[in-house]
């Protein structure tokens, strides 16, 4: 095939799937979801199509374009909320609100999410035997992360690898900790995170360890991963690539961004 | 159109659109409501299946999150089917998540236990690896 031929097939390649933009999706995902509207979930679907479509060939998105996307996320803080996720929705939000915060200043995040979590209390526990085994040896306990050689290598550290995945969440094999599949508030703010700890001993002979998780929001691209984002509305689902998720950042709709949860802790070993 | 316009107007259409849904769920009939699935709702399919004398095994791919995505493998000892919110009709005889940072190479069934031993390599996978999986029979 000629390049000109090329240029003309790319140019047209989603005109079959043109749709109109609906200019207040919030109203249809609401109408989709208590009226079980058929006809507002293919309005937004229809839209989607055409956006990832769009999205794939590189095309040039328009103002209602990008305007459709940035309403579609904030739909997801009004759904989020309404459910009690309130991180996963503030997150959500802040995708398309914020100003991309850099690992060094991140978005700061309620830590009860993660605290009441049965793999990050488990890993807190092994992570505080290693902290004691280290001051008992004089020495440094400042800073490591669950993702640690020498503390992995440990037997108390062991069992984090054969928790269950569905209901406690695990230690996978590179060290990173993952959210129980059934804990969904804390699955949906973030699969997949490393715990740190940073200690210090005080003069009474307790430990102070912060505790902290800093965490990257961003979604896969088209060329990495085939992964949808399922949202329910009514007995139907709109099926939104994250490779569109992620390519609102290329077209400057939203911001990856750095967010942090953090906690204390005064024990003794 | 000048910003301070702009804005206006974004203000009054989430305005408007929040008065319609406080109208939209007023008027909502409770009676005739789906059943509510968690959001997202995973994405989930069988990708293989093992006869193994009159038993047939199927295997299942389930992705799950938000943002940051797991991947599970299933297991059922009878064809599941999954409702609108990705439940199966029967519980699986076996899960776990894959390790995303590496490859499976290989998934044995093992018939005693109905376990699985999935076996990996070094290197991430590539976008449809996952959901091409097949079922070995592991050798006793």
């Amino acid at each position: 095939m000629g390049s000109m031929q090329q240029l003309k097939k790319t140019a047209t390649s989603c005109l079959t799937l043109k749709a109109d933009m609906p200019m207040s999706p919030l109203w249809n995902m609401a109408k989709a979801a208590k009226r079980n509207s058929a006809n507002d979930l293919k309005y937004l679907q229809d839209a989607i199509n055409f956006l990832t479509c769009k999205a794939k060939e590189k095309h040039k998105f328009s103002g209602d374009d990008k305007e459709f996307l940035k309403e579609v996320y904030e739909a997801f803080w009004w759904g989020g909320s309404y459910n009690g996720y309130k991180e996963a929705a503030q997150l959500a939000n802040h995708y398309v609100n914020g100003t991309g915060n850099p690992k060094t200043k991140p978005l700061s995040i309620n830590s009860g999410v993660y605290e009441t979590s049965k793999i990050v209390i488990a890993t807190m526990d092994a992570m505080k035997k290693y902290i004691a085994e280290l001051a008992a040896q004089n020495k440094s306990i400042t800073s490591f992360r669950c993702d640690n050689v020498q503390f992995r290598s440990r037997p108390y550290s062991k069992k984090l690898t054969k928790m269950n995945y569905k209901t406690e969440g695990k230690m996978k094999p590179s060290g990173v900790l993952e959210a129980a599949q059934n804990n969904i508030r804390l699955h949906r703010t973030d699969g997949h995170f490393y715990l740190q700890a940073l200690s210090a001993i005080k003069n009474s002979g307790e430990i102070r360890t912060t505790w902290r998780i800093d965490s990257l929001y961003d979604f896969e691209p088209f060329s990495k991963q085939n992964y949808y984002t399922n949202i329910p509305l009514g007995s139907g689902t709109l099926k939104l690539p994250d490779g569109l998720s992620e390519y609102m950042t290329k077209i400057g709709v939203a911001k990856a961004f750095w967010y942090r949860a953090e906690w204390f802790e005064n024990w003794r070993p | 159109m000048d910003q301070k316009n702009i804005f206006n107007f974004g203000q009054s259409k989430i305005f408007v659109t929040m008065f319609m849904m406080v109208l939209l769920m007023a008027c909502s009939d409770s009676g005739s409501k789906p059943k509510v699935c968690d959001a997202p709702v995973d994405t989930v399919s069988i990708i293989n299946e093992l006869k193994v004398d009159t038993a047939v095994y199927y295997l299942v791919h389930r992705v799950t999150g938000w943002h940051d995505k797991s991947e599970i493998i299933e297991l059922y000892d009878r064809k599941p089917t999954f409702n609108n919110c990705a439940k199966s009709d029967i519980e699986p005889v076996f899960g776990d998540s894959l390790d995303l940072d590496s490859t499976v190479s290989h998934i044995y069934l093992n018939l005693k236990t109905k376990q699985l031993n999935i076996k990996y390599v070094a290197g991430k996978p590539g976008a449809s690896h996952n959901t091409s999986l097949k079922l070995e029979l592991e050798a006793e």
